[in-house]
Formats: structure tokens, C-alpha cells, sequence
């Protein structure tokens, strides 16, 4: 267990979510997916379009707190584009959450329609890994910890940093590089 | 001299050397200690910057998903070195407030910040992720006071002086044999160089001084030196312009050449056709000539003598030239250089000149191995060269048989005695032309021929060059005929010695006989002289005519008969009589002589004409006789010309005194004139012209005596000349 801080959501100075705690929960995740950006890798063919793309899906609130947080910052030295699902094609996108609203019907439409597509997809619903989820975000003690399937990563031909999976509450799966662990300490 | 300036060069290297090393060890003992002083902190700061980057590294996803206990977790790993003793990690936008931090539990009494006077040892690393500082480590080390450290570096100064000591004294050592002993062998050298510079003033005790006033003296001595090598260069190169001698340098490593411009010349090259390589030169000569220069090259180089090679070149406006190449190999030690120089001069007149003595060499042995007469031709040191088919004809000696003249001289004069005299002889006579100049006086020898012949020889000696040809002529010849010449004429001699005593004894007894005859005729002519003028003058008148002109007939004739005794007696009485010589003024006697003429003639002789007359030495009374013959004759002979003309005179024939009596009488037919001169011979009747006939001839007989000649030249009509000569 890894106690989080919600002192990361300072760095996200608006709120326009209801409650005061949804909105620090969705600052903290915010920053989470920008990190899980930070320390992905991508095969290099998949920005031809010169972007990195965020694409939320059933969550407009993240997309505007993410726009704020990541005016002017550069990830691989491309420009970051946020949008909300609805308004782009799913085979633009680089990162795609999807957020507790959606219907497991539209979940499972959208990890099909995307296999094979390099795209890191991160949720935050119970069961979201074996859905074919890549990370999943839950909170446990009042902070957000996260979890990672590496196969789900691999059919996507992604890789997350060991750095990053060291914090993980729960790593599934085998890396394609390193020996198959349950859990990381 | 102050100070430094008056101690030796040692001295002053021995204390430098002190100073050099106490400054040396304390400069190095202060080194040693700033430097680990200085080093220790930045060794403590590299280590522990790699452990802290490393720390970082691991603190970035902790930051970044905001996992204290993983970054407490990260810390603790620094504890691992021992003289870690406590990290904080803050964020970038938290700097007040500690993210995380660490202690380690035996320094409980470490204070956040602690003082700055303390023992630790403060260092701080960024966490950074894509350019972006997410937070900053500290952390605290311990670090030992350099008190605690001293001792060792105590003891490692004392290692450092002692090392530092023995290489002093190394250095001493070694610095007085490499730098203060070549000194001093530099400044003997210098003055050896200077020796007549000043060598008599104080030298000073120090060693570079003394060099410096040595160097001063070589500079006087190089700059002299130098003086005269400019002149001797000035000299050399006008040698060189006057010798017509090119200079050239070869480097025999490269191959690369240096040609002066008396070289180019020489060549017909310019600068701008050939840049002189050896490779390039020795293209431009036939192949034959080009190996020869390659050869006389490796010779050169290996010699370091002086070599020379000749070799046709072609010339672009002179055409064949036959130029000569002199080279040296010059080495040097210091720079290690090995440079080949020479001259090259164009001989092609002085080979032309060899090409064409040669062949006059070749004309002149073919003149002496073709010449009829025997001829060899030796050299100085007395080597035989040349022996021609004559010589080996005469001799029997070819050249090969000659090779040994030892073997020469015994052959061909096989008597040891005579052997030596003729060989101390030669070598007189050969040394006397040599030292004088003369001729060589030929020598004449008898010479044993190979097949035993003995030969009369005349050898001559003519010196040709340093060499000399000795020519034999043959005489065997010429000497037989000789010795029998003289043993005819010596016959012949004696032969003519007899008769002429013969002749002499039955002249003698002639004379005695005519005297005799002569004289006992006058007794009986007196007689019948005598009585015959008694019949004239006793009994003339009792005489018919007839009887009268017979008695008259008798009497002249024994008259004529009385006349032909006195001129007989006088002609043989003229060989016995003694002549005494004397001056005789002949115009004078002439005088004299025409005076007594005219006084005994009944008619008028007129004058002759009397030329130029020179004195002469004779008997005078028999000169008288033959002048008075000579004028009566010619007073007698002309008697019928008119005008009768007489001359006397002197002319020179063959520088000799002729005296000549001339008429212009009636002459004589020179058919006759051998019998002129003949005792009682006439060429006209007595009637015509009255004479006994005695008179020419007495008159050639005192010429003669006198050891002089008469003759006559006439023709009818034409008068008369006599000539005669005196011998004086």
C-alpha cells in the first residue's frame, strides 16, 4: 500500500466538478495520466500526426483540467492534444481513459476496437484489467493507487518504465523482457 | 668578483642543487597536504555523486506519484556507505516542507540544517525527469579533521626527503660529469681554438667565465678564420670560373641534386628545363655512360676518395661534348649528413686532343715498327715498349725476349769486361744528354747478334717525350769497305812513295847528267868558238862567199849553242839552289825590271801598263827571273803591234792573288799550250822570234818551288795572257 497525497492536485488550480473531494480525486487522476504518459513507450510510428493525443472518454471534467495542466508542456517533444472521445476517430489517440460512466458494453467495444492499435488505455473500474484494460486507477485509504497488466500493455505494443510499475499496487501478467513477478515492492 | 661570480662552477651547482632541493621538498610537502586537503572533499564528492545520482534516479517515479515510503525506502540505500549520516528530499514545489527524510540511528544528534562549522561534508543532487526539476536530494557525510590524517603524511614526507636526497646527490654527480666537466673540456678546446688570442691574460676561476673569455678569443680567432675562408672561397671560386669548372651537390639519400650555374652552362641546361635529380641526369646520358656514372657513384660512396668519370653528353647548341665528373663523398657527425660534392668541367678539347695524339702516336709506331732502319723505343725506367721487324731482323730479339734486359746485355755482349764498359759508357752518355740537353753521341759497339754474328753497331739516342727511341744502324758494312778502302790507299801510298823516290833519284841523276853534259860541252865549244873567230879574222878575206857565209852560219851557231849550255846550266843549277823569302814590292821590281829592258834594247819599248799590284813574299832574285822572262816575251812577241800595249795587273780568283802579264802580240794557239812550258820547246822559228825555249820553263819550275801555278790562255793573233799565283 502506498499512502497518496491529494497535495498533488495544487498543481491544478481551477475546479469545476461538484463535489470538492470528486474534484481533487479527478486533479490527482489527471496528473496520474499525464505521468503514465511520461513514462510509456510508444513505437515510434505511431505519432505520423506529429501529436501526442489524450482522448477521455465519459469524463469531460478531465478533459478541461488536463487541458489546464498541460498547457504549454511537450511529451517526447511533440504538442499534446486533449480531447474527448466522442469528437475524434479512437485510431488517433495515443492514452484513452475511460471513466466510471461508461457502460461495459462501450467498454468492451472500445478495447476491441482498438487491438492491436498502440494505445495505452487506463480506466477506473473494478475488473478493468481483465476486461483487456491496461492500467486501472482505484482508491483504497482515501488515496488513488493503480495497477498494470502487462500483457494488456504487450497486445497494444506498449511498455511502461519499471520506475513507474515499482509503484503499483499490483503488476499482472509477464514483461516481455523481465521475469514475471505478482506484485512489486 | 662578487657572490656567484667568483665560485667555481661546482660550488655553484653543488649549492643550487641545495636550495633546489630544501625549496623542492617543501613545495612538495605543501602539495602534498593542500592537495589531499583539497582532494579529499572533491574524492568524497565524486563517490558520493554517483550514489546520490543514482538515488535520484530511483527518486523520480516516487516524486512523481507522490510515494513517500518508496522514496524513505530509496534513501536508506545511502546508508550503505559509513560515513553517510543523513538525507532529506524536498519538492520543487514544496522547498519547505521535507518529502522525505533520513537519519541514521547512531547520530541522533544531527540538527536539520546542521551547523556550518561541523564535520559534515553537505551534498545536493536534483531529481530531474524530461528537463524538469521534480525535487532536490541532500544529503550529510562525515569527514574526518586532516589532524586525524597528519601522521601518515609525516611519514610520507620523510620517504619523499630521503628519495629527494639520494637524487640530489645522483644529480650532482651526474650534473658535474654531464654539464661542469664538458665546461671545461669546451673552454680547452676554445683556447686551443684562440691559442694566438691573447692566451698570456689571467684566466678567472669560474668556469663559464673563463669560458666566456675563452669564447671571446675563438669569436677573434673564428672571425680571422672566417676572414681568410672568404678569401680562400673568393680565390677558389675564381680558380673554379678560370678552370671552367662547374660545382654540383648530390644528396645521395635522395637523390636530389644542387647544380651552380657554371653547371647549367656547361650542360646547355637552364633552371627552368631540369630541376637536378641523379635519376633525371643520368637519363639524359647513353646507358653505357649511365652505368659507368652508377659504378664511379657506389665506388665514391664507399671510397671517400675522389673519383672521376668522363662521359659524352649532348650539348643543344654545342653538340658531342665529352664532359668530366669529379666527386667526393663528404661526411658529417653532427648533423649525421652524407653529401657527395664535386665539380664537372667539359674536356672535350683535352679529349679530342688525347683522341688525336693518340693517333699520332699510332702514326709514329707505325713509322718506327715499318722503318727500314732498326729502331726500339724504351721508357724511363728502362722497360722496352716497342721493338720494330728491322731491329728484330738485325738482332734476332723479339719484344718478348726484351722484357728482361738483364738477359739483353748478356746476349749481345756476352764478354763480362766488355759488357761493363759499354754499359757504364751508355748510361754516361744517356745521362749526359738527359742533364745537358745535347744530343745523345751515338755510340758505335760490337754487338753479338742472336745467331752468333758479331755486327759492327752505331747506336743513337733520341728522347722523345719520357720516352726514348733507340735507333741501331748497321755497319758491318760500311766498316769492311772502310778498312778496305785504307788498305788500298795505304798501297797505294806506298806505291806512289816508291816511284816518287824513283823519280826523285833519276831527276837527281838527270840533273847531275845535264849539268855534267853541259858543262863538259862548253869546254869544246869554247874551243871551237874561240878558234872559229881566229878563222874569221885571219883568213876571212882569203874565203870565197861561199866559204865567208859558211863560216858566219858556224859561228852563230855555236854562238846559239853557247846560250842553250848557260840556260841549261841555269835551269838545272835553279833545283839545287838554296830560296831565301822575303818581302817583295812587286811594283817596284816591275820598274826595275822595264828599265833594264829598254837599257838593253836598241829600239823604244815604250811603257807597259802597271795595275794594282799587291805585295808578295818570295825569292826575289827568282821572281825577278820568271817576271823578266814574262815582260821580255811580251816585249818580244808585240814587237809588231802597233800600238804595242803591255799590262801588268792583279786579279782575285778564288781568293787568291793572281798576277798577270798580258801583250797584245801575235799569241799562240792554245793547241799548243801544253808544250808552252816545255824545256826548249818553241811554238815559233828562231827566225821569227829569237829564244832558246828555255825561258817558260824555268819559269814554271821557281812557280812551282814557290808551291804556286802558271799557265797561259792565247789565240793566234790575239795576244797573250799569264797568269801565275804565289803561294804565300
Amino acid at each position: 500500500m502506498l499512502p497518496l497525497c491529494f497535495g498533488l492536485a495544487l498543481l491544478f488550480s481551477a475546479g469545476t466538478l461538484a463535489s470538492d473531494a470528486a474534484q481533487r480525486e479527478y486533479e490527482v487522476k489527471a496528473a496520474f495520466l499525464f505521468n503514465f504518459a511520461k513514462y510509456g513507450d510508444w513505437p515510434a510510428e505511431s505519432f505520423a500526426d506529429g501529436q501526442f493525443r489524450f482522448c477521455i472518454a465519459k469524463q469531460d471534467d478531465v478533459v478541461v483540467l488536463l487541458r489546464q495542466r498541460l498547457h504549454e508542456q511537450r511529451i517526447r517533444e511533440l504538442p499534446i492534444a486533449v480531447t474527448a472521445l466522442r469528437n475524434v476517430e479512437l485510431a488517433s489517440c495515443h492514452l484513452l481513459f475511460i471513466a466510471a460512466a461508461a457502460t461495459p458494453e462501450q467498454l468492451q467495444q472500445w478495447i476491441e476496437a482498438s487491438r492491436n492499435q498502440p494505445l495505452l488505455i487506463i480506466g477506473e473500474t473494478k475488473g478493468f484489467l481483465e476486461l483487456g484494460g491496461a492500467v486501472n486507477l482505484f482508491i483504497a485509504s482515501g488515496t488513488v493507487h493503480f495497477e498494470v497488466s502487462l500483457d494488456n500493455l504487450r497486445a497494444h505494443r506498449l511498455q511502461l518504465s519499471s520506475k513507474l510499475l515499482r509503484h503499483a499496487d499490483r503488476v499482472i501478467g509477464r514483461s516481455s523482457t523481465e521475469p514475471a513477478s505478482g506484485s512489486w515492492q | 668578483m662578487m657572490g656567484w661570480a667568483g665560485i667555481s662552477l661546482r660550488g655553484a651547482l653543488l649549492r643550487v642543487l641545495g636550495v633546489t632541493a630544501v625549496v623542492a621538498v617543501a613545495l612538495v610537502a605543501l602539495t602534498i597536504l593542500g592537495y589531499e586537503a583539497r582532494t579529499f572533499q572533491s574524492r568524497l564528492q565524486q563517490e558520493v555523486g554517483a550514489q546520490l545520482e543514482v538515488v535520484a534516479l530511483n527518486m523520480q517515479a516516487a516524486l512523481d506519484f507522490d510515494d513517500r515510503e518508496s522514496a524513505l525506502e530509496t534513501l536508506r540505500t545511502l546508508a550503505l556507505d559509513p560515513r553517510f549520516r543523513a538525507a532529506i528530499v524536498t519538492r520543487t514545489s514544496e522547498q519547505d516542507d521535507a518529502f522525505a527524510r533520513y537519519v541514521i540511528p547512531d547520530a541522533g544528534d544531527f540538527i536539520y540544517p546542521p551547523p556550518v562549522n561541523s564535520n559534515l561534508l553537505r551534498m545536493e543532487q536534483n531529481v530531474v525527469f524530461d528537463d524538469q526539476i521534480l525535487g532536490r536530494i541532500e544529503a550529510y557525510y562525515h569527514v574526518p579533521p586532516l589532524t586525524d590524517r597528519l601522521p601518515q603524511y609525516l611519514i610520507v614526507l620523510v620517504v619523499v626527503i630521503a628519495a629527494l636526497s639520494i637524487m640530489a646527490a645522483l644529480l650532482y654527480v651526474s650534473v658535474e660529469r654531464l654539464i661542469a666537466a664538458p665546461a671545461r673540456r669546451l673552454a680547452e678546446r676554445a683556447r686551443t681554438m684562440a691559442a694566438d688570442e691573447g692566451s698570456d691574460l689571467p684566466l678567472p676561476e669560474n668556469e663559464i667565465q673563463q669560458l666566456q673569455v675563452d669564447f671571446e678569443r675563438m669569436m677573434q680567432a673564428i672571425a680571422r678564420r672566417e676572414n681568410s675562408l672568404r678569401e680562400q672561397q673568393a680565390r677558389m671560386q675564381l680558380a673554379l670560373s678560370a678552370a671552367q669548372q662547374g660545382v654540383w651537390e648530390l644528396d645521395p639519400a635522395t637523390g636530389a641534386m644542387i647544380w651552380d650555374d657554371a653547371t647549367y652552362r656547361m650542360t646547355g641546361l637552364t633552371r627552368e628545363q631540369f630541376s637536378p635529380t641523379w635519376a633525371g641526369f643520368r637519363h639524359m646520358l647513353t646507358p653505357d655512360d649511365a652505368a659507368e656514372l652508377a659504378n664511379t657513384l657506389a665506388t665514391l660512396l664507399q671510397s671517400q676518395r675522389p673519383e672521376l668519370t668522363t662521359f659524352r653528353w649532348q650539348h643543344t647548341d654545342l653538340g658531342e661534348r665529352h664532359l668530366q665528373l669529379v666527386g667526393k663523398l663528404f661526411v658529417s657527425e653532427l648533423p649525421a649528413t652524407r653529401i657527395v660534392r664535386g665539380v664537372i668541367r667539359d674536356v672535350t678539347e683535352l679529349t679530342r686532343a688525347e683522341h688525336a695524339l693518340r693517333e699520332r702516336e699510332q702514326h709514329f709506331r707505325q713509322l718506327v715498327e715499318q722503318s727500314p732502319v732498326p729502331m726500339s723505343v724504351t721508357n724511363d725506367e728502362g722497360l722496352v715498349l716497342l721493338v720494330n721487324q728491322s731491329f728484330q731482323r738485325l738482332f734476332g730479339y723479339d719484344l718478348k725476349a726484351l722484357a728482361n734486359l738483364a738477359e739483353w746485355w748478356e746476349g749481345v755482349y756476352p764478354d763480362p769486361i766488355y759488357r761493363a764498359a759499354v754499359m757504364q759508357e751508355w748510361h754516361l752518355r744517356l745521362e749526359h744528354a738527359d742533364s745537358t740537353g745535347e744530343e745523345f753521341e751515338p755510340m758505335e759497339v760490337q754487338a753479338h747478334c742472336r745467331d752468333g754474328e758479331l755486327r759492327d753497331i752505331e747506336f743513337n739516342v733520341q728522347r722523345i717525350g719520357n720516352r726514348r727511341l733507340v735507333i741501331a744502324i748497321d755497319l758491318t758494312d760500311r766498316k769492311r769497305s772502310e778498312r778496305e778502302i785504307r788498305k788500298l790507299n795505304e798501297e797505294l801510298e806506298l806505291r806512289v812513295r816508291q816511284r816518287t823516290e824513283e823519280l826523285e833519284i833519276a831527276n837527281r841523276e838527270l840533273e847531275g847528267f845535264s849539268y855534267s853534259v853541259s858543262h863538259d860541252l862548253r869546254a869544246p865549244l869554247r874551243a871551237i868558238s874561240g878558234f872559229g873567230s881566229a878563222l874569221v879574222q885571219d883568213y876571212r878575206s882569203k874565203l870565197d862567199e861561199d866559204g865567208q857565209r859558211y863560216l858566219d852560219r858556224m859561228m852563230a851557231a855555236s854562238q846559239r849553242m853557247g846560250m842553250l849550255i848557260d840556260d841549261l846550266l841555269r835551269f838545272s843549277r835553279l833545283s839545287r839552289t838554296e830560296m831565301i823569302r822575303e818581302k817583295v814590292e812587286m811594283g817596284a821590281l816591275i820598274e826595275q825590271i822595264w828599265q833594264e829592258l829598254q837599257d838593253s834594247s836598241d829600239i823604244d819599248i815604250g811603257q807597259p801598263y802597271v795595275g794594282e799590284l799587291p805585295d808578295c813574299v818570295a825569292d826575289r832574285s827568282l821572281l825577278k827571273q820568271v817576271l823578266v822572262n814574262l815582260l821580255s816575251n811580251a816585249v818580244k812577241f808585240s814587237r809588231n803591234a802597233n800600238p804595242r800595249r803591255i799590262e801588268v795587273f792583279a786579279e782575285t780568283l778564288k781568293g787568291e792573288t793572281v798576277y798577270v802579264v798580258r801583250d797584245n802580240g801575235v799569241g799562240f794557239s792554245m793547241a799548243y799550250a801544253d808544250k808552252l812550258f816545255g824545256v826548249f820547246q818553241r811554238l815559233h822559228r828562231t827566225e821569227e822570234f829569237e829564244g832558246t825555249g828555255v825561258g817558260l820553263a824555268l819559269s814554271r819550275r821557281i812557280i812551282e818551288r814557290h808551291g804556286g801555278r802558271i799557265w797561259a790562255e792565247s789565240a793566234p793573233g790575239k795576244g797573250a795572257s799569264f797568269r801565275f799565283t804565289l803561294s804565300v
